[in-house]
């Protein structure tokens, strides 16, 4: 075994212990902000796998978007909506969880099973590959032409629906500074119970 | 022993089972949403574990993990603004109040 | 096979992991251990907070999140097109004259509704 290769096999344990951890305290954590601060150790650990695995650019962009903007996006959610609050019980609360309990580990079974029964056709090693970036470049602007511009196409649409559901009701400036979220009268929008 | 395709594929299911728990089970919308980020990540991790050990020349995976991103993060600023208002009209974010469309 | 030189990002991790919990530890050690109301303040030598933590924050943070979030993407798009310009031609710089074009419009509509102003 050669020294990068047990390197590589350590930080990949250590990644996959960090990684499945948080993701189990984002799901399981009481507190939605440690969850949220958890999920950003998940983005942050999946950029080291994606390091293993040659995508450095991909690493760079999942730091960049992941734990860079939507993490802070989740964040900001968090603090607009967040009021300590008991939820009420629901019915059979606890018999839903364990449901959800079988199914997820019988789908992780299912897919380990599927995995290890597979034979993958592995292409030879590979050594000293160039960075990815410039095949990336050339992928975007060859066969993911069109993909490459429905994306921007798709942030447009997002940007204008994301800032329209979330923009307060337009208030005319009346000159004063409110730091309270302007509510929208409740009448208009209550919905009949029942 | 060298670390191979399997392990990561492990990883990903992992992730995409424990995703799956959050997203059925949370009565919070916000950890809804951070749910569905966890298994978009772990399809992320399948798509560059495929490119790096199947197609380590013409690495398509990668091209998908970043629209992969792109619609994640669309998803993300759309789903949470809605959880924002949802949460103006209604004053909570719990997953069981949510019934307006429940027949 | 892996990258080369990302050896170096690994060393580096290791001492920003190792530098803080060193510090953290060592105080941790040496440090009298006294108790007392004033522990458990926010601030342990500072002003005394006013109000709670868990305040509803404005939604204008949430809006200029927003808008870092959309051209954050298109800052990725953009990178490897910047790197491998010279084998891409002309053409790529149209079409990402295009890319950008359709994003600056959802800048307009940001800044025309105040989604970018303060107050």
């Amino acid at each position: 075994m050669k020294l990068s290769q047990g390197v590589e096999l350590v930080s990949l344990l250590v990644l996959t212990a960090m990684v499945v951890a948080a993701a189990m305290g984002v799901v399981l954590s009481p507190s939605i902000v440690y969850a949220a601060f958890l999920l950003g150790l998940v983005f942050l650990g999946i950029a080291g796998m994606y390091l293993l695995l040659n995508a450095d650019f991909v690493a760079a962009a999942q730091v960049l978007i992941y734990v860079g903007a939507v993490n802070v996006l989740i964040l900001f959610a968090i603090m607009l909506v967040n009021r300590r609050k008991v939820y009420r019980e629901v019915k059979l609360g606890a018999v839903r969880q364990l449901v959800a309990i079988a199914v997820c580990v019988s789908l992780f079974a299912l897919l380990l099973y599927t995995n290890l029964n597979t034979v993958w056709l592995l292409t030879p090693e590979v050594t000293a590959l160039p960075s990815g970036i410039v095949t990336l470049g050339q992928h975007f602007f060859n066969e993911y032409l069109l993909p490459f511009e429905l994306a921007s196409v798709l942030l447009l649409v997002a940007l204008i629906g994301a800032i329209i559901l979330a923009r307060r009701e337009f208030v005319p400036d009346r000159g004063e500074e409110n730091l309270e979220l302007v509510e929208r009268p409740k009448e208009l929008v209550a919905v009949k119970e029942e | 022993m060298q670390v191979s395709l399997d392990a990561f594929l492990v990883i990903g299911a992992a992730l995409f089972c424990i995703g799956i728990y959050g997203l059925v089970t949370s009565r919070n919308a916000v950890r809804v949403l951070m749910s569905i980020e966890l298994m978009l990540n772990a399809v992320n991790l399948n798509f560059l574990a495929f490119s790096n050990y199947l197609d380590s020349a013409t690495i398509k995976g990668q091209v998908f993990s970043v629209f992969v991103i792109t619609v994640a993060a669309a998803e993300a600023a759309v789903g949470l603004a809605i959880v924002l208002s949802i949460y103006r009209s209604r004053d909570t974010v719990d997953m069981e109040e949510f019934n307006l469309l429940r027949w | 096979m892996v990258l080369q030189g990302y050896g170096y990002l690994l060393v580096f991790t290791l001492v920003c992991i190792l530098v803080p919990s060193l510090a953290l530890g060592l105080s941790w050690l040496l440090r009298p251990k006294a108790v007392g109301p004033g522990n458990f303040t926010t601030y342990e030598s500072g002003c005394e907070p006013i109000g709670g933590a868990w305040i509803q924050f404005n939604i204008r943070y949430y809006m200029f999140a927003l808008a870092f979030v959309i051209f954050d993407v298109e800052t990725v798009f953009l990178y490897p097109w910047a790197v491998a310009f010279n084998q891409l031609g002309l053409f790529a710089f149209i079409e990402a004259l295009i890319f950008i074009a359709i994003l600056v419009l959802g800048l307009v509509y940001a800044w025309r509704k105040g989604a970018l102003e303060w107050s």
